[in-house]
């Protein structure tokens, strides 16, 4: 059985900061990451390489710099990995992810399961899981958190906004992943170390029989500016009585309370 | 040519609220409703004035998202100047489906801009809620997922006209073998005033009671962070009571945040909130930087002291 887990390689949130006279979003400083939920894509594939054997497929498409990816996603217990290096991914729509992903997993061949996380950390838009089944011609199951595989079916419990949906699915099927569906390892040194020394693949779109006009997006960005809302930001801090009191005067004075 | 405006749901209150919303466009389009699965929703979508009524009829053990094959064949057949889809999980995959399908672009839980002639606007929070992309649909049919209570709601009526023309659907291969129902909310975070909201900063259950006590004597409501409602060893919310960007957004005058540390994903749900006061004894958690007032120091000291305060105060 072969199983292939995508993964985005974002900016981590965390580190990104907004230039306050024009609103963009400074990114230099900021570190990159293996995107929150894709990281319970690539444990869940292992977790059932670990039960079931099989051989797990690390896949991530984007700009040069996603490549230092790989090995992050080795040491989480992938068994091979596949780097798509495409400069014009940086913010891309999803619809062209998943167009270049799907030509790949089909490069890849004889996969049985791909899962991908809920939505990606950046930009959320928790489509290229479905798009990706429509252009492998396969089934998908969204917002799964627990997944039990007999043979060649599996069972999976889904988490909607009401409540789970139990559903049984005959693989190859598209799975996408909730955080909450395991807890991801923290790779050991020893595995950070062997990471290394397994097998890693670049592709270009060439590679991949995809010209520069079947990347074409629908949509045009106009802009990406910060949203976050000035505050006062009045810290207290020492002995319990005074601070809650400055606090509470504070919030009398205002009328709040 | 009359424009023709498409809303998709397996809820009839979310079609309503999507036709109405419409309206508020500014728009004379032509409103055709798919109601998926749920002959009910199709009834509210007729009695909120869509124009053209589909209920998708589903199979026995398909999921919602099944509809997607017929639905694109619709689409494509009548065509459409833009569709719009109600954000539920189901309706978010469904719309993934049907643009993939379509060959079309999809702004996932994004809000309309602008709709002008033939260009559409939208914009959506990026990076967890930290900053906001606009897009313009260039090609294709545009394709919005709308998240919930983004427009009025209007009062609910069922009607039989005009005429609901029932659709049969694919199977697909999905089966569903069960369903559970959870516990939902039952508290109008939408409406509160005062939110009190803990995250993994408390310790037990038990502690519970003392923010009931705090946000009782200021009028409000908790809630809590993502990890609360969902994380092994907490759940101690319903989960859809958590704040954040992928759960509820609120907007009181007063939003209280305690023993969290103020991640991005979640402040996007109280960017709305007039003050808003941070406790946390770590000086360096980020809740410091969004709030009005901050309190550095251990919830379980400065907690009973502001209840304390408060009363005193009163
Ligand atoms: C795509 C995506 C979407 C997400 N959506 C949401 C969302 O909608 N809503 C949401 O909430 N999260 C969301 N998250 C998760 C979010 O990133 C954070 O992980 C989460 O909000 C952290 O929850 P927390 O603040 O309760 O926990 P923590 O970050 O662990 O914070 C706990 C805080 O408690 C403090 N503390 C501990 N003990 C005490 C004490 N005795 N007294 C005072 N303070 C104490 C600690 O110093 C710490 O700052 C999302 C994440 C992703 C990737
Ligand atoms: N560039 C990419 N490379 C590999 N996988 C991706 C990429 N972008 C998105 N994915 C996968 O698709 C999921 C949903 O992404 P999105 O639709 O952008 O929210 C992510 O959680 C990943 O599993």
């Amino acid at each position: 059985m072969r199983i292939i887990a995508c993964y985005k390689y974002v900016l981590d949130e965390q580190d990104l900061k907004i230039n306050p006279e024009n609103k963009t979003l400074a990114t230099d400083r900021a570190a990159w990451k293996i995107s929150d939920y894709d990281r319970n894509a690539i444990e869940e594939a292992v977790r059932i390489k670990e039960q079931l054997g099989a051989t797990v497929v690390a896949l991530t498409a984007g700009p040069a710099q996603a490549k230092a990816s790989l090995k992050d996603a080795l040491a989480r217990g992938s068994d091979e990995g596949i780097f798509i290096q495409e400069d014009a991914l940086r913010g891309a729509d999803p619809a062209v992810t998943a167009r270049i992903l799907a030509r790949a997993i089909e490069k890849i061949g004889d996969c049985d399961l791909v899962f991908c996380g809920e939505g990606a950390s950046d930009d959320y838009a928790q489509q290229v899981g479905p798009r990706l089944a429509v252009l492998l011609g396969w089934p998908v199951v969204t917002y799964v958190n627990r997944t039990q595989l007999e043979g060649s079916l599996l069972k999976a419990e889904r988490k909607l906004d009401n409540g789970m949906e139990l559903v049984e699915i005959e693989l190859p099927t598209v799975v996408t992943v909730t955080g909450d569906i395991n807890v991801p390892r923290i790779p050991s040194l020893k595995q950070i170390m062997s990471a290394g020394k397994k097998p890693m693949q670049t592709w270009t779109l060439a590679d991949l029989g995809i010209t520069p006009d079947q990347i074409v997006s629908n949509l045009r960005n106009e802009s990406v500016k910060g949203a976050v809302v000035e505050r006062k930001r009045q810290i207290f801090k020492g002995d319990p009585v005074e601070t809650v009191s400055q606090v509470v005067a504070a919030l009398i004075k205002e009328g709040t309370i | 040519m009359q424009k023709k405006f498409w809303v998709i749901s397996e809820q009839g209150e979310l079609l309503a609220e999507m036709i109405n919303g419409v309206k508020l466009l500014g728009s004379d389009a032509a409103v055709i409703a798919a109601a998926l699965g749920c002959e009910r929703a199709a009834k509210i979508a007729a009695g909120a004035g869509a124009g053209k009524i589909y209920y998708f009829k589903l199979n026995e053990g398909a999921p919602v998202e099944a509809a997607y094959t017929r639905l694109a064949q619709l689409i494509k057949d009548e065509g459409a100047d833009l569709v719009l889809v109600a954000a539920t999980r189901r309706g978010k995959t469904l719309a993934a489906l049907l643009a993939a399908e379509l060959d079309a672009g999809l702004a996932s839980e994004a809000k309309i801009e602008e709709f002008g002639d033939g260009s559409v606007k939208t914009s959506r929070f990026v990076y967890g809620g930290l900053a906001i992309s606009t897009d313009t649909f260039v090609s294709g049919i545009p394709i919005v997922s709308i998240p919930p209570r983004t427009w009025e709601r209007p009062a609910l009526v069922e009607t039989e006209s005009p005429a609901i023309t029932e659709i049969a659907c694919d199977p697909g291969r999905v089966r569903v073998v069960g369903q559970k129902s959870r516990e939902s909310s039952t508290v109008n975070l939408e409406e509160a005033e005062v939110v009190v909201t803990i995250g993994r900063g408390v310790k037990n259950r038990e502690d519970l009671a003392m923010f009931e006590e705090l946000a009782g004597l200021l009028g409000g409501v908790t809630a809590c962070t993502r990890p609360v409602a969902e994380e092994e060893g907490y759940r101690w919310f319903p989960e859809d009571s958590y704040i954040g960007i992928s759960g509820r957004a609120v907007k009181p005058k007063l939003y209280i945040s305690i023993g969290s540390s103020g991640q991005i994903q979640h402040l996007a749900g109280c960017r709305d909130a007039k003050v808003l006061v941070g406790i946390d004894k770590n000086e360096d958690a980020p809740i410091f930087e969004s709030s009005d007032y901050g309190i550095v120091g251990d919830l379980y000291q400065v907690v009973p002291e502001l209840i304390k305060q408060i009363k005193a105060a009163k």
